[in-house]
């Protein structure tokens, strides 16, 4: 894998953990608007983490697009960042994705309407899915969709997720059941998301993979094989939090939950990691 | 505000793009002279159809005779009108082998490339 290709999974991994990030934290705004009114000063510092991380991630993915595109190496790619930035397809839903997802970040800090920070993710998700392997068929095609509705629904599950382990359930003990109720809404919505995911996700590896044999024999095929077992991991995870893990949290123990939602949401990062190496790669279907 | 209707919204909204039929992958769809074309007249230009709008920063096609030298031609361009369509003009052409290489990025951003060889007899 050469530099470009390397700096692009990157980049797009950070993009879409940042998205997801904020995509969790409006979630969470919604589910403790009561229980926990001081959550959003809380977040503030992470949401605005996650806003930088999106932004770096979104010029590290236009610089390596200009360096594939012109065959160049990374330096000499440089000059073609805002030629490529404004000049291209690729480039302009990149910067209309990063637009949205600053609005996004600006919409939570002023605590703007629920609606104004979901539309900026649902056009995040429209603007990615535009320039992915599932617009190829156009805009217009069931594949597009597809990659949007998957897209949303992975940016749900790791943002609810990776808030409840590293910032609702670390200080959600005290605040008036605040960690409780999280982990319900979390738990019923992971269900949903988990559902949706697999269903987007069977329709993607149909519509990509020439046979099931390319799972084990085609470089994308593999990939797509470690992020199904990364998803796998994190789902049984989340199993195990919601028959035994959240149980004892809502009781006050919560230590054994929150140490598997972060192994969980380390297991969904590393499935965007790879998600984001299986856009850079031509499926062989 | 409940979290299900925001949910349900999302997804409903992504939904409403539902319709039409899928389309190939990017690909070289058709290319004037043909590959492994034998010509009587030389070509005034190369025109390449792709099947969907490749970008004109990085779309190109250059030239070489038979002995794998350079043939000096204008700068290919895409046609505003057909986006999907490179062109690329000719000088006047002598006998012999040609092949033209040519790169083309798509909506994706991905580069693709290829050769089409003619003859000019």
């Amino acid at each position: 894998m050469d530099s470009a290709t390397l700096l692009l999974v990157a980049a797009t991994a950070l993009l879409n953990a940042g998205f997801a990030w904020l995509t969790g934290s409006l979630l969470a705004r919604v589910w403790l608007a009561e229980s926990w009114p001081q959550l959003p000063q809380r977040l503030r510092v992470p949401d605005g983490a996650a806003a930088l991380t999106c932004l770096l991630g979104g010029a590290g993915v236009l610089l390596a697009a200009a360096a594939r595109m012109g065959d160049t190496g990374l330096a000499d790619a440089v000059s073609m960042w805002w030629p490529v930035a404004a000049g291209t397809d690729f480039g302009r839903a990149t910067m209309l994705a990063l637009g949205s997802v600053m609005a996004v970040a600006v919409c939570l800090r002023l605590r703007a309407p629920a609606g104004w920070s979901a539309a900026g993710l649902l056009a995040f998700a429209l603007a990615r899915a535009s320039v992915s392997h599932g617009a190829e068929g156009g805009l217009l095609a069931p594949g597009f969709a597809v990659e949007v509705t998957h897209l949303l629904l992975v940016a749900v599950w790791l943002g609810a997720v990776a808030l409840a382990a590293w910032t609702i359930l670390p200080a959600g003990q005290g605040e008036g059941g605040a960690g409780g109720r999280y982990l319900d809404r979390l738990s019923r919505t992971a269900t949903i998301a988990l559902a949706g995911i697999v269903a987007s996700g069977v329709w993607n590896s149909w519509q990509r993979l020439g046979a099931p044999q390319d799972l084990w024999s085609h470089p994308y095929g593999m990939l797509l094989s470690l992020k199904l077992a990364l998803f796998t991991l994190a789902a049984l995870l989340g199993g195990w939090n919601r028959v035994a893990g959240f149980p004892r949290a809502r009781s006050g123990a919560k230590d054994a939950a929150m140490r598997v939602l972060r192994i969980e949401s380390v297991a969904l990062l590393a499935a965007l990691v790879a998600a984001a190496a299986l856009a850079s790669q031509q499926p062989p279907g | 505000m409940s979290t299900l209707p925001v949910m349900r919204s999302l997804i409903a909204l992504a939904a409403l793009t539902l319709s039409a039929p899928a389309l190939a992958h990017a690909v070289l769809k058709q290319s004037v002279p043909a590959n492994g074309a034998v010509l009587d007249l030389a070509p005034a230009h190369i025109e390449l159809t792709f099947n969907e709008k490749v970008e004109k920063l990085f779309s190109t096609v250059t030239l070489k005779d038979a002995a794998g030298k350079g043939v000096p031609t204008a700068k290919a361009a895409v046609d505003p009108a057909k986006p999907a369509v490179l062109r690329l003009p000719l000088p006047a052409l002598g006998r012999g082998k040609y092949v033209a290489h040519w790169t083309a990025v798509g909506h994706d951003g991905h580069r693709l490339g290829g050769d089409i060889t003619f003859s000019v007899r």
